[in-house]
């Protein structure tokens, strides 16, 4: 083997080499939820949906929150047991904070659905399924803004309110305008459940 | 992102590769034409051994004459030979043709002696002064220990080797400088807790990467500590940059043993140990108990004559009669033994290592024992001069069990717990009544619920079976001179199946009508790193190496759980869960997935002149969508002052002196799989209606939000360091200054309530550490006696820098019934890990006193808090720092002298200046109820300078009248925080190498007999079981607790090293 036949040979491993290095086959970083499901995957079936809803109705009940101690602080106005006027930012937070988490599961319930999250299922059930979500969403948001007036008004339609904060509130004009159109949604005879 | 990474790293290699070329065009040479090596045939050797019976012996010793064990002497041209031992003295057979012998050790000049006629041939090698350092191992690579500019420490497996130990991790504590090592409990086969340069994280945890021989991510507690060759600490961001995100905590490289070249040598070791209770609490006898429950009883007598709760006749029968001591019916002399066996060699083109060992221990504590069987196979061969392959294989079984203890959670709640309960259980009560059934606790007096010590020790049936592998092989191909591509393959596998079933004589038990649980945990982690390397010299003073690695990581767990309650019959247990009445069944599988690419440059001028620079970039799964890709820089030089003319000039003293700095990036890859999805999820609670009453109505709630931002905590860090060798290398040290600072903390931050969420983990804390780590090593003595000592001694500073939302963050913020502790552990903005809060106790009001302690409606004899904002009362406003669980500094002394035939090792270590809250004198110090010596300390009229508060009668209390101003929530007084600092001999082993003219009359090459005691005393003023105790681990910012552990043992060990 003449040198230059043996320089060629070095340069081929080492190009091989270089080759081999870079083809090394990567993993895929993507994360798919595996051992539970997310907003994403789930809502696939009626049940899923009925099931995100019964959460959000457990939630205005929820131990210590909710309705069962939350409105607590609406009765008695700090005059019957504190009685000092000392008005702490939490005060009162619990009904709101209820509220909202049901509303999470509720537009959750209707952002998937509209978008054809349910497969596969008689087209009268799915209409039925967001006529109970938006009737819900409905009560939530009358009970919010007869307690606090403008509200934060967060819809299936809203950017994530988690990366993008909301900044001002809406006026109640516009809370009751959803609340109607929800409620009429969910009263037309098409979309009622047959149950 | 993933694109232009590919792209950058097909340049880098494509530059490399195309750099190589030039360099192998340019300078003519050809890698080829070196192959006139030499195969050496072995078999006329040992044929000619067998026909012609010549012996050669001597002496191999050093310039200085000293001996120098374990030097490699062989007949040139042969895989014959010998190995020096402990005096130096080798011994060999040789073949007629034997004309030279090579002798070689590391650290010195390999020399050639002709044989000629002489049958004694003593040696003396020259120290080599270009290599009198060891190569030692780094991240992907190994360098020249004087090639280092990073804070590297390296723990010798020789020096593991003369103490008999069953774990790698007791075998850092105290030899390395920045490294803490803190036994969190003595259960055998329990875990330790090691942080290297202090603590960065709060939430992510802040245990070292561990890679062996190459493999990341290894439990260094399933090693055998025989099979190790050496530990190399990295330390610093330049040293642990190279990996990345996992280096954030600093790395620890440990290298197994492989055959050496030379007679094949086979190696049995037999340890036979004793361990015991290092130290019984002080609690009182019967006699005692039963009088101070009676003066607490008359204390009761407001409005009515309180009769004594034991009467005459028993307070009599129990001065003559000792009662239970509880501490001696759980805790036992508990014997371990231990068989190694290892097998190991080497051929001109195969190495090999076999090693197989058998550990059984019984624990100190009644009902625990832990066995593990490991075995390992190393073995390398060199196909042709161009290509070689590996495989390291370790298998390790184990198995292990020790009923519950600590603080209780669960349904083993605090009064079914075996550590804690013997300390509180009476003495008047015996272990078992008639018909062998367990003596229960009486109703009258103390705590009631508390159960059966012994029963809750004895009870429980508990059976943790592991079975790990960890496997590594690569291919290495030497492409041309100078350039290696190594591929390397790893895995580690870990299932685990764990049992447990409290039958009705454990108090969970009794509750449950038995209640068991059944675990199975698979973990595999997959790990493949393209490793090329190419390392020139040219023009004499310029030394280069490059590195560059493609690698890919994957990590998988799947598990299920199994909870069985009300058994119909308990005998058989878990292991029949279908007689369960009640059954709670989970399951898991989570995925992790790494990509990185990385290189290095290592370059050096005229060996004074060093630069390190190191680049990693790492892509992980769990890392959120707009954070996919971290990157990990890093940069290091040193200043080899020693190497200059000046410095030469002044003589010899310096040996070496050497400057480094360096700076870089790491990372902590804290977060748990799927951490930045949303997640939606069912829990019985969010049944409606009415929080999991429904059977039908399941609930799923989205209970995580998204974050697509998440990403590693990054932690930044200067070390500036300098490393001497004076006295011709009699004398070394380094001295390292450090500064880290940890941002991206993973810390929970508050989000609107509007969103629907509370909070979402976040990148927001920061934290700082800093510190001083001064190591010393030295041979006072050479010659017939030697001493050779190592001194290390580390200071580190940490600040909290920033939490999220709240500037100060609770820990430990329950704990078991009873013993009252909320909030104990804080982390606060602006102040160090381990802060605990509580109130000041300033010992007891005396009676020249008690118009002060009227002014807070106490009586002399009462607990004098310290008032701090002055007000006239004790309550929330008073709360401060009470205790600081961080050490001023650790430190570690290692002796070895030797004589003759003899050695003894002595290795000292101590903490000095931290504090940890005693929570269980809570209750043994209790009036009522606890058994503490302490309480004999009680204050009396007579008795006033105590911190023990008065036994005060109500009657007495109600006549003064007074309104306590003392609202004290709970037990977090500063009464239970102790100082733990402590100096122990860790260990002292003594041992006798029997003579060599002897042994090998039975055909042994080394027989090494010797006694070892660890743990033999401790200097400390700390009240506890030991002070080197941490019973809560999940987080570093609880560090600084004792409560219940396992306690530590002392144990005494007999042991026979043979060599054949």
């Amino acid at each position: 083997m003449s040198n230059n036949m043996k320089k060629i040979n070095n340069i081929l491993k080492v190009g091989l080499a270089a080759v081999i290095m870079s083809l090394a086959s990567c993993q895929d970083l993507t994360e798919e939820p595996i051992g539970f499901v997310g907003p994403d995957n789930f809502y696939t079936t009626i049940d899923q949906g009925e099931a995100a809803l019964a959460s959000s109705m457990n939630h205005l009940w929820a131990y210590w929150g909710g309705y069962s101690y939350g409105h607590w602080d609406f009765m008695h106005d700090d005059q019957l047991v504190d009685g000092d006027l000392v008005i702490t930012p939490t005060f009162a937070s619990s009904i709101w904070d209820r509220h909202y988490r049901a509303l999470k599961n509720i537009n959750g319930v209707i952002r998937a659905v509209s978008n054809g999250s349910v497969q596969n299922a008689n087209p009268s059930d799915v209409a039925g399924l967001l006529a109970q979500a938006r009737f819900l969403r409905a009560y939530n948001y009358f009970m919010l803004v007869r307690l606090y007036g403008d509200l934060p008004l967060i819809t299936e339609e809203t950017p994530n309110p988690v990366t993008d904060p909301i900044t001002s509130r809406t006026p109640y004009e516009e809370v009751y305008d959803l609340i109607v159109s929800d409620l009429l949604y969910a009263s037309n005879v098409d979309n009622m459940p047959l149950t | 992102m993933t694109k232009q990474l590919h792209t950058f790293v097909k340049v880098f290699c494509l530059a490399m590769a195309g750099f190589v070329c030039f360099q192998a065009s340019g300078s003519g040479l050809n890698s080829y034409s070196a192959g006139t090596h030499e195969v050496h045939s072995t078999r006329g050797a040992s044929v000619a051994v067998l026909l012609q019976e010549r012996v050669v012996s001597g002496k191999v010793s050093d310039d200085n004459g000293d001996a120098l064990p374990g030097a490699n002497v062989v007949v040139k041209g042969t895989a014959l030979g010998a190995t020096t031992d402990v005096n130096g003295d080798y011994r060999l057979q040789l073949p007629a043709d034997a004309q030279t012998l090579v002798v070689s050790y590391i650290g010195y000049n390999s020399k050639e002696v002709s044989i000629g006629n002489q049958t004694r041939i003593d040696i003396s090698l020259t120290p080599d002064l270009e290599t009198l350092d060891e190569v030692v191992v780094v991240g992907y690579g190994v360098q020249r220990k004087s090639d280092l500019t990073g804070a590297v420490t390296s723990v010798k497996g020789t020096d593991l080797a003369q103490l008999p130990m069953q774990r790698v991790d007791q075998a850092l504590q105290g030899r390395a400088a920045g490294v803490m090592v803190l036994n969190t409990s003595g259960q055998p086969g329990g875990q330790t807790t090691i942080r290297i340069r202090g603590m960065n994280s709060i939430s992510g945890g802040n245990q070292p990467l561990v890679v062996v021989d190459g493999l990341q991510g290894v439990d260094i507690n399933t090693l055998n500590p025989n099979d190790i060759e050496s530990i190399e600490i990295l330390k610093d961001a330049s040293a642990t940059a190279i990996y990345g995100s996992q280096g954030a905590n600093g790395v620890i490289l440990i290298s197994t043993r492989q055959g050496k070249k030379g007679k094949p040598v086979v190696n049995y070791t037999f340890n036979q140990s004793y361990q015991k209770l290092a130290r019984k609490l002080d609690l009182m006898d019967a006699a005692g108990f039963v009088s101070a429950i009676n003066d607490f009883r008359a204390t009761q007598d407001l409005d009515v004559t309180p009769t004594p709760i034991f009467d005459a006749s028993e307070v009599a029968h129990w001065n003559t009669h000792k009662g239970t001591d509880w501490q001696e019916e759980i805790y036992r002399t508990a014997p371990m033994t231990s068989h190694q066996l290892s097998l190991s060699g080497a051929t001109d083109n195969v190495n090999y290592m076999v090693s197989g060992g058998y550990l059984d221990q019984e624990g100190i504590l009644i009902n625990s024992e832990f066995q593990r069987f490991s075995l390992r196979t190393n073995a390398n061969v060199k196909v042709t001069d161009h290509v070689s392959f590996g495989l390291n294989w370790a298998g390790i079984k184990e198995k292990g069990n020790s009923p519950p203890f600590g603080e209780g959670v669960g349904i083993i709640d605090p009064t079914g717990q075996v550590v804690s309960v013997a300390v509180r259980y009476s003495p008047t009560i015996p272990v078992y009544v008639e018909f062998g059934n367990y003596c229960r606790h009486p109703n009258i007096f103390g705590v009631p619920a508390l159960w059966n010590p012994v029963a809750s020790g004895l009870e429980p049936f508990v059976e943790n079976n592991a079975m790990i592998n960890n496997l590594n092989a690569f291919l290495e191909f030497k492409i041309i001179d100078g350039l290696t591509l190594r591929f390397t393959g790893g895995a580690i596998t870990r299932n685990t199946n764990n049992f447990r079933y409290l039958n009705r004589n454990t108090r969970p038990g009794f509750q449950q009508n038995g209640s068991g649980v059944s675990t199975a945990d698979t973990y595999v982690r997959y790990q493949n790193s393209n490793i090329l390397t190419y390392t020139k010299q040219f023009d004499q003073k310029h030394s280069l190496t490059l590195t560059g690695v493609a690698e890919q990581q994957v990590q998988l767990s799947k598990g299920s759980s199994i909870t069985g309650n009300n058994f119909l019959v308990d005998q058989s247990g878990i292991f029949d869960l279908g007689g369960a009445q009640s059954l709670i069944a989970t399951s898991y599988q989570t995925k992790r997935a790494i990509n990185s690419f990385l290189g290095r440059v290592n370059y050096s001028f005229a060996d004074k002149y060093l630069l390190t620079a190191t680049y990693r970039a790492d892509g992980s799964s769990v890392f959120g969508a707009n954070n996919k890709w971290g990157y990990f820089p890093s940069t290091s030089v040193a200043w080899r002052v020693s190497e200059e003319n000046f410095m030469k000039d002044l003589g010899s003293f310096f040996t070496e002196l050497k400057i480094r700095a360096g700076w870089g990036v790491t990372g902590n890859q804290a977060i748990a799989p799927y951490a930045s999805l949303a997640q939606v999820a069912s829990h019985p609670d969010y049944r409606y209606p009415y929080y999991g009453l429904s059977t039908t109505n399941i609930g799923f709630d989205i209970t995580r939000a998204a974050n697509a931002n998440l990403k590693w905590e990054t932690t930044t860090q200067t070390d500036l360091g300098l490393d001497f060798a004076i006295l011709n290398g009699r004398l070394t040290g380094s001295f390292d200054y450090y500064k880290k600072t940890t941002d991206d903390l993973l810390l929970s931050r508050q989000l609107p309530t509007y969103t629907g969420f509370r909070s979402i983990v976040d990148n927001v804390g920061s934290t700082e550490n800093k510190g001083i780590e001064i190591q010393l090593e030295g041979d006072p003595f050479v010659g017939d006696f030697k001493w050779k000592t190592g001194f290390n001694i580390s200071f580190n500073r940490s600040k909290v820098l920033r939490l999220s939302n709240n500037s100060r963050l609770p820990f430990r913020t329950t704990s078991g019934a009873g013993y009252g502790i909320t909030d104990l552990m804080y982390l606060r903005e602006g102040e160090p890990f381990g802060q605990m809060v509580g109130w000041i106790s300033q010992g007891t009001w005396s009676t020249d006193e008690a118009d002060e302690a009227a002014a807070y409606g106490q009586l002399p004899g009462d607990i004098k808090y310290f008032d701090l904002n002055d007000d006239g009362s004790i309550n929330a406003q008073d709360l401060t720092t009470i205790g600081n669980a961080m050490p001023d500094f650790i430190y570690g002394w290692n002796n070895s002298f030797s004589y003759k035939n003899f050695e003894l090792i002595v290795l000292i270590q101590g903490v000095q200046g931290n504090d940890l809250f005693n929570i269980g004198r809570i209750r043994q110090e209790r009036p009522g109820e606890g058994m503490s010596t302490a309480l004999l300390n009680r204050w009396t009229p007579d008795n006033q300078d105590t911190d023990v508060p008065a036994f005060t009668k109500q009657s007495v209390r109600a006549a003064a009248g007074l309104t306590s101003r003392i609202n004290v929530g709970d037990s977090r007084v500063s009464r239970w925080v102790e100082d733990a600092s402590y100096l122990r001999v860790k260990n002292v082993t003594l041992a006798y190498n029997l003579p060599r003219a002897l042994t090998e009359r039975v055909g042994l090459n080394r027989v090494r007999v010797y006694g070892t005691g660890t743990n033999l005393f401790t200097v400390t003023d700390y009240t506890g079981y030991d002070p080197e105790v941490s019973s809560f681990n999940n987080n570093d910012a609880m560090i600084g607790i004792d409560f219940a552990s396992y306690p530590t043992s002392r144990t005494v060990t007999f042991g026979l090293d043979l060599t054949f």
